[in-house]
């Protein structure tokens, strides 16, 4: 019981990690465009795409 | 049962920081322990979070989580994408941590802890988490608008006119302050400077595998670049042990200045997959890591606080920066416990992603307690270091004097003992030359944070790879800062420029592209040289700008808050922005008013070139020294009209949101919010 809390515990860690990173990004990606029937970029325009979006306005502080 | 438990739970955590609060402001007689300022903030911390954030969710933003947030309605998996609360915590924290909460705390420690403590947690629990609180609340209500739309369309257009202004204004003055920081932790220092060399290959190879070998493997990629930047900075010793290499990685301010000016245009010109963002993606793998790492360590060391809880410095005449408490502590703690520039982050990327209005508590005003914990820990790290230490790397030459002996005779002379075959043998065992006049904070920091480190593994032997490390993840960061706001200001140079002249605003357009870079890399590049010039190190002057400038943004974030309360009809509730807001003006404006007019030269920039003037006109300047000394004193007249810029631009918003405010109380006008219509959810609840 107490391993598998620990296994689960690490699962949530690396999960919210790859979140975070923006590692999990495309498949986020291509469970909306399933969700909202949305055109699909491949994981390389989507890389791009995103990258644009993101330093295009402030996305780091001081 | 479970009630009586909870209230047990909360009155143990309440008499915890209530403890803590006591013995970091009452204990004189010997040094305490690093752990009270753990209970003071954590308990205070959490007190707030629970109780002070779930009234303004309640009560004054009236939070409803059966409205479909802009994540719901207008879901497109690219901006707007619904994301659990905790990531959305994660990316909003890793977005507003930036090097402000390591380096203001440790500057504002030459007052002793006690002043810079407090202020960070009274000023983030009733201020700045109010703050990003409230501003996320309001463009989440408005489809996840910015703050300038926000002062626009709320107060008036020159409200975002000024909005815009201020933005760029900061970032200028931001980008100088932080990169003369860099300049000042790696100058003479081959070890530092090999290290971060080294991470632009590293941060380029990283671009290659994620545009071409493996799109979009963020992880992946980062754990690559974590590994080859491990290797950098244990390698760097090696480099700093060869006489022919150690030549050519010792650097001095000029030349490092220049290089960062050449770097920040590369960087702003380059296409952003290939420095920008796996260079970001590094440093927010590595911030997130050290930042766990340093509290682990806080809570397994326990360090001696050896700073005293106030210092001498508090009349006003400080070495590492001039000017008394109030207003300069506030002013140079700035991000740590109120900061404007968040007000950025809580109106751009944040607003779009969450999935519940009720998150917004925790990601708005949660974040800001973690950021300001951090700046806790930076307070605890450089208080942990003997004074005499503290004041030997934070003092500039111009002050203390150039070599150790005349260092340690001077710092002594004020009561902090601390002799040169000290600074010698520290700078010895942390892998450098010297270690004295390296102002901005980082050093310290780094020195701080390496004896916490190495006190939890590898002792001694492991001080001068901690220091280089630390040094790497505070460089590594204050880059990322550097890269991404270059970039952000040439597309707001573009943007005014394109009512110039239209092609400029083409963000694809080349010629444009290197104009606007060359512009905004020229006015942030301007003052780092001057900073670097400046025989008070700098920092003096250009941190202070920072933090008047960063708590200006804060002001106008709060006034926009504070009128769209007022739209609203919480008239009840208003004191909740009003008070930060109030504060922050006084703060704020007393500073610019003596950081202009103070007749000390060492704080008031015009009585500084009055100075300067004076003897220039009585012969006191050398020949060689006549065209420096007029440089400098153009540069405080410049620094002067800045300070009073920015001012102005404030008082203006503040005058039209005055008129504003009663107009609508009144009666004269009514009050429009511009909040988009309300849509149910069609979410179930927990989902």
């Amino acid at each position: 019981m107490h391993l598998k809390s620990l296994i689960s515990n690490f699962r949530f860690l690396l999960w919210w990690f790859r979140q975070v990173l923006g590692d999990a990004a495309y498949e986020n990606y291509m469970r909306s465009c399933r969700t909202a029937a949305l055109p699909v970029m491949s994981r390389e325009e989507f890389f791009l795409d995103s990258l644009r979006r993101r330093y295009s306005s402030v996305s780091r502080c001081c | 049962m479970k009630k009586l438990t909870t209230i047990a739970l909360w009155t143990l955590i309440s008499l915890a920081g209530a403890a803590g609060l006591a013995v970091i402001a009452f204990e004189r007689n010997e040094p305490i322990n690093g752990m009270w300022f753990i209970f003071a903030a954590g308990g205070v911390y959490l007190v707030g979070y629970r109780f002070y954030s779930a009234f303004i969710a309640a009560r004054v933003l009236a939070l409803d989580n059966s409205r479909a947030t802009p994540a719901e309605r207008l879901e497109d998996g690219r901006d707007f994408v619904p994301t659990n609360k905790w990531v959305v915590m994660g990316h909003h924290f890793a977005a507003i941590a930036g090097p402000g909460p390591l380096v203001g705390p440790t500057l504002a420690a030459q007052f002793g802890y006690l002043p810079g403590t407090l202020w960070l947690i009274a000023g983030a629990v009733l201020g700045g988490c109010v703050q990003d609180f409230v501003i996320l609340f309001c463009s989440i209500r408005r489809n996840g608008k910015s703050l300038g739309q926000m002062a626009r369309e709320e107060v008036n257009t020159r409200g975002g006119m000024i909005a815009l202004l201020a933005v760029l204004a900061i970032m200028v003055i931001l980008l100088a302050v932080i990169g003369l920081v860099v300049v000042n932790a790696l100058k003479d220092s081959p070890w530092g400077m090999f290290t971060l060399a080294l991470t632009i290959p590293i941060a380029m190879l990283m671009g290659l595998y994620m545009r071409f070998w493996r799109p979009g493997r963020v992880l992946e990629a980062s754990l690559i670049g974590f590994a080859l930047v491990l290797f950098a900075v244990i390698a760097g010793q090696w480099v700093a042990a060869s006489p022919q290499w150690s030549q050519v990685f010792t650097l001095s301010g000029t030349a490092l200045a220049v290089a960062l000016i050449v770097y920040g245009f590369a960087a702003s010109a380059l296409p952003v997959w290939l420095l920008l963002a796996p260079r970001d993606y590094l440093s927010a793998f590595i911030k997130i890591g050290v930042m766990f790492a340093l509290a682990a360590g806080i809570l397994l060391v326990r360090p001696t606080i050896h700073m005293p809880a106030l210092t001498r410095f508090v009349d006003g005449t400080g070495p590492v920066f001039a000017g008394k408490i109030f207003p300069f502590c506030f002013i140079t703690i700035a991000c740590g416990a109120v900061s404007g520039f968040h007000s950025l982050i809580s109106s751009g990327t944040t607003p779009k992603l969450l999935t519940r209005e009720g998150h917004a508590r925790l990601v708005g005003y949660g974040a800001m307690l973690m950021e300001s914990f951090v700046g806790i820990m930076a307070m605890v790290a450089a208080c942990a270091l003997t004074p005499g230490v503290y004041f030997a790397i934070n003092s500039p030459s111009g002050i203390v004097g150039g070599t150790a002996e005349a260092a340690a005779a001077t710092i002594s002379s004020w009561g902090f003992a601390v002799d040169a075959p000290t600074m010698h043998a520290l700078a010895l065992q942390v892998g450098e030359k010297t270690l004295l006049n390296r102002t901005g904070g980082a050093p310290s920091l780094a020195v701080g944070m390496a004896q916490i480190f190495s006190h939890w593994i590898g002792g001694q032997r492991l001080l001068a790879v901690w220091y280089h490390f630390a040094i790497m993840f505070e460089a590594l960061f204050i880059l990322t800062v550097l890269d991404a706001g270059t970039r952000v200001g040439r597309f707001m140079v573009q943007e005014l420029l394109g009512h110039v002249w239209k092609p400029l605003a083409r963000t694809g357009w080349y010629p444009s592209i290197l104009f606007t870079s060359a512009l905004i890399v020229g006015a942030w590049g301007y003052f780092l040289y001057q900073g670097v010039l400046d025989p008070l190190g700098g920092i003096n002057s250009l941190w202070p700008l920072f933090g008047i400038s960063n708590q200006l943004l804060a002001t106008v974030a709060l006034v926009v808050a504070t009128t769209i309360l007022i739209k609203m009809g919480r008239l009840r509730w208003l004191w909740v922005t009003l008070v930060p807001m109030v504060w922050l003006v006084i703060v704020t404006m007393t500073a610019s008013y003596q950081k202009i007019f103070h007749p000390d030269p060492r704080i008031g920039f015009l009585s500084a070139a009055a100075q300067l003037t004076q003897q220039l006109g009585t012969g006191a300047i050398a020949p060689d020294r006549i065209a420096f000394t007029e440089r400098l004193i153009f540069n405080n007249k410049l620094d002067a009209a800045v300070t009073a810029a920015l001012a102005a631009m404030v008082l203006v918003l503040l005058f039209e949101s005055l008129i504003e405010w009663y107009r609508i109380l009144s009666g004269r006008k009514q009050a429009a919010l511009q909040e988009a219509p309300y849509v149910a959810t069609r979410w179930a609840e927990g989902d």
